[in-house]
């Protein structure tokens, strides 16, 4: 029986191959490697809906999986031509003809209306499964126009496809950002990664999940309404449209779309700083406290370009070498939790620094000011430290209070705090360009990427720079209370390190 | 001095990342899938899962689950239900390799993946500890009878009858009644037996059912069949076990679109090569060739890629009933016999023998098969083939006249073919 072995062996290769060839969206990249194995034996039909709530009405992912013996029975309506292959013409054409009975059955109301469901995208594949038989998969990309109305639409799916038929079950309910999703009978997260990876000695039931009820709305959540869960119990994540990824998969690469394609990448980096967690505060927080340059912000903005392209190519290595074994959704926290950690260390050493000095000035000022010395004894080894010094007050060395200078090292730190968590996007870019073969120009846009991430960080920077000095000409830096500010700002620049520490574990 | 400290950091990223590997792998082992267990429907699954969490070192959890899994494996037909109780029973016998419930499971549940000699393997060592356990001689029951030993299957049915009266007892008497050619207390005790069942485990009550349709077809009784079908089909609605058996019924009736209904409709649920044949055979008589032919490929595609050597019984017998690749059907036949000597295993590797032509060795092994004097149409339809080519003409037409008369439709093809022979030699002798 040794050949059958060895075709066996040459039919798994064929369906990993198949796996990597055809999905195009990198996340499922990740599970999908595993052998494909369905769940309920060859003669199961499985069926997966994700339904998304956006703003202007719900996507919805639909894949039906065929295994051996229900695509065998199939078979001989598909090969028209009957000549024991089913091509690519064989296969529109059967999903020309099956869709409409299938997406009949797939029933949407809102508010008790039942709403029509429109055919985006489709696709049709077969991968080879056990014994060398075909397996047959079908994904349709839906949308169903529904205008959200406040303060509430209620949504209810239905999915009367293959009722007799043994199979595995799924739904997820998903929400695009801006848009909440309650009181859902569905889960957020899914098990089978679009049923590509089946749980194999799980111990559960198969999902038997038919129909799916819920409400969203856009803006906030009305009051009493039970929030969408994923399947572990934790609240479920909005999905964030990824318009990044979306760059590395575009048909052919011309110089414009590449030129388009890198200005493009390097906007959303810049955009994508703005959004929460990137350390703007902390950046700002630090270099308005201390004596920072132009040349400080931007080597912290170069600091957090080099981190994260290099955080994204080694995550993105760990995942095409590992993807059996981590997803990269689980390092990000330890990423988070690390990075978090580097902030909780500069913030609680610049809030012991700034406050000793503080109380020290106190002293000094009523002792006639000779912290600079102090200073300078104390960092003597950063050539730097007086860099920063812009006497534009008349000399007297009293105003740099508290009297403390960047140390690059720290600045370095920081940069890297920054820039060490890869922002998923950039990942799943980087992973998409592997997968369509287009390492160079994934890496390109990475890069791109990053430094608009910079670019960002390091405008903050300055903008609080140039804003310090606005108040260095006021004569406001003479009041008491501006001079504990520096000492605040590393006490939040330690609390935002600890807020960051907490919400990644 | 700043490589340094960069080359520091770039260490620490690579040990955070290090750190995330190590922290996911257990989580891998953690296996998160089991917090799907709450999504379970069933009562009882959600209870025995939750026993699980309470007290994951217990085995008592992991084989009320494996128990579950097996009976809902049976009532839908769905096999691979039966590796997820295999699973189940792994982990209770990892906790404790002593615990008899798991033992149980795991001889039974070897029994369902027909590793028959692992399942005797299993039940006598059990016997040894618990000699008193009925179940444990259901066990050693249909090891035996399943691998051809039926004085020690008899022998096992008494004890466990003795020792507990029960559905599961009655079922195997009447199992071993209907093998050594008591039609009619089989029958009965078939009838005992669905009668003592739990009325609120239906399952168990139309399995029982199912098994009393199925004797009565073989005695020819097709009505009677259909009315204990229907009756386990509302008990259980969409049986499939007992929509195939109206299929059947219908068929051998000769109301072939009744037959192709009810064929179809478990075609959609469980693909079952007996069902998926049989139903090729009636588009065959309803002239749909084309149709016919697909079903026979989806039987082979079954048959030949998925089914496990040393349990391709059916592929051979169908390839010997329609002269295809006679010497592959013959090394399938006699590969199965090798590992069990039970009569059904004996009676095809005999008709294979036939058609290659080795038909004194047909005779010898046929005669196997004849040793219970089970009153079973095929078999005798075989012994009398055999016997024709062999000259023997009275014994020949005693064995086709008691085939036809016991199940005048035993097969749709086979009972014409079995006629024409009845026919042929009484005329031209």
């Amino acid at each position: 029986m040794a050949p059958q072995k060895a075709n066996r062996k040459q039919a798994k290769a064929h369906a990993m191959k198949f796996n990597l060839i055809v999905i195009t969206n990198a996340i499922i990249l990740f599970a999908a490697a595993g052998v494909f194995a369905h769940p309920l034996g060859n003669f199961s039909v499985n069926q997966y809906s994700k339904l998304e709530a956006g703003k202007t009405g719900i996507a919805i992912r639909q894949v039906l999986d065929l295994a051996e013996i229900p695509t065998f029975q199939e078979t001989p309506s598909i090969d028209a031509d009957k000549d024991g292959t089913l091509s690519d013409g064989e296969l529109r054409a059967y999903l020309a003809r099956i869709s409409p009975a299938y997406l009949a059955n797939l029933k949407l109301w809102m508010n008790g209306a039942e709403r029509p469901i429109r055919v985006v995208k489709d696709a049709i594949l077969i991968n080879v499964g056990a014994g060398g038989l075909q397996t047959l998969r079908i994904e349709w990309d839906l949308a169903a126009d529904v205008e959200p109305r406040d303060p509430e639409n209620k949504i209810n799916f239905r999915n009367d496809n293959y009722p007799e038929r043994i199979g595995w079950r799924e739904i997820v309910v998903n929400r695009v950002a801006g848009v909440e999703v309650f009181n859902s009978s569905a889960f957020g997260s899914g098990v089978t990664d679009e049923l590509n990876a089946y749980p194999q000695e799980s111990l559960s039931s198969p999902l038997d999940e038919r129909a799916a009820e819920f409400s969203f709305a856009l803006g906030s959540l009305p009051v009493g309404a039970k929030l969408l869960r994923n399947r572990d119990g934790h609240a479920a994540p909005a999905v964030q449209q990824d318009r990044l990824a979306a760059l590395i998969s575009v048909p052919k690469i011309t110089p414009l779309i590449a030129l388009f394609g890198l200005l493009f990448a390097f906007g959303l980096g810049a955009a994508h700083a703005m959004s929460p967690g990137h350390g703007k505060t902390v950046v700002g927080a630090y270099l308005v406290g201390s004596k920072g340059t132009p040349a400080h912000a931007i080597f912290l903005g170069l600091t957090v370009t080099v981190t994260h392209t290099l955080g994204v190519f080694a995550l993105g290595i760990i995942t095409l070498l590992a993807s059996n074994y981590i997803l990269p959704e689980t390092l990000m926290p330890f990423l988070s939790f690390f990075s978090g950690l580097i902030v909780l260390y500069i913030g609680l050493t610049m809030f012991k620094t700034r406050l000793l000095a503080l109380l020290g000035a106190a002293e000094h000022h009523h002792r006639s000011h000779i912290a600079p010395d102090h200073e300078h004894d104390l960092h003597d080894h950063v050539p730097h430290s007086h860099d920063g010094h812009s006497h534009t007050h008349g000399g007297t060395t009293h105003t740099h209070v508290p009297p403390e200078n960047i140390t690059w090292k720290s600045l370095l730190a920081l940069g890297v705090s920054g820039g060490l968590l890869p922002c998923p996007s950039a990942l799943v870019l980087m992973l998409s360009a592997v997968n369509l073969n287009r390492v160079g120009y994934g890496l390109v846009l990475t890069l791109a990427f990053s430094f608009g991430l910079a670019a960002t960080l390091t405008c903050v920077g300055l903008l609080f720079l140039y804003g310090g000095k606005l108040f260095d000409g006021s004569g406001l830096k003479q009041n008491p209370i501006f001079r504990v500010v520096p000492v605040v700002s590393a006490f939040v620049i330690a609390c935002l390190g600890a807020v960051i520490c907490y919400n990644s574990i | 001095m700043k490589v340094r400290t960069f080359l520091i950091i770039l260490l620490l990223c690579i040990a955070a990342l290090g750190f995330g590997c190590g922290t996911r792998s257990e989580m891998v082992r953690a296996s998160p899938s089991d917090n799907i267990a709450a999504a379970d429907t069933d009562p009882l699954m959600q209870k025995a899962q939750s026993l699980i969490e309470k007290s994951p070192d217990l085995p008592i959890g992991y084989t009320q689950l494996a128990a579950l899994f097996a009976k809902r494996a049976r009532e839908t037909g769905d096999f691979d239900l039966n590796s997820k109780a295999e699973t189940a029973v792994g982990r209770a016998l990892e906790l404790d390799p002593a615990d008899i419930t798991a033992r149980k499971l795991q001889a039974s549940l070897s029994l369902t993946f027909h590793r028959f000699s692992k399942g005797l393997e299993l039940g006598t060592k059990l016997q040894k500890d618990f000699p008193n356990d009925p179940f444990v001689y259901g066990v050693l029951t249909d090891a035996n009878a399943e691998l051809g030993n039926y004085d020690q299957a008899v022998e096992a049915a008494q004890k466990m009858v003795d020792l507990k009266p029960s559905t599961a007892s009655y079922a195997r008497v009447a199992h071993l009644r209907s093998l050594y050619g008591d039609h009619n207390g089989a029958v009965e005790m078939f009838k005992t037996a669905a009668r003592a069942a739990d009325p609120l485990d239906k399952e168990a009550q139309s399995w029982c059912l199912v098994q009393l349709g199925d004797e009565l077809w073989k005695g020819g009784n097709y009505a009677d069949a259909e009315k204990v079908y229907d009756e386990a089909l509302d008990n259980l609605p969409n049986f499939y076990l007992a929509l195939a058996g109206k299929g059947r019924v219908r068929a051998a009736q000769g109301d072939l679109a009744g037959a192709e209904k009810y064929l179809s409709d478990v075609q959609l649920r469980v693909p079952n090569p007996d069902a998926i044949l049989l139903l090729a055979q009636v588009y065959k008589l309803l002239g749909n060739d084309l149709k016919a032919n697909e079903q026979v490929k989806l039987f082979e595609a079954i048959e030949e890629k998925l089914s496990v050597i040393g349990d391709q019984k059916a592929l051979a017998l169908f390839r010997a009933d329609n002269d295809l690749k006679l010497p592959e059907a013959l090394a399938i036949a006699e590969q199965e016999y090798i590992l069990r000597k039970d009569i059904y295993t004996a009676d095809v590797y005999a008709w294979c023998l036939f058609k290659n032509g080795r038909v004194e060795e047909a005779k010898k092994v046929i005669d196997e098969a004849l040793r219970l004097k089970t009153r079973d149409a095929r078999i005798m339809y075989h012994a009398g083939m055999i016997d024709k080519a062999l000259g023997n003409n009275k014994s020949s037409r005693d064995h086709l006249t008691a085939a036809i008369k016991l199940n005048p439709a035993f097969d749709l093809i086979q009972a014409s073919k079995a006629r024409m022979a009845l026919d042929g030699p009484a005329k031209s002798e």
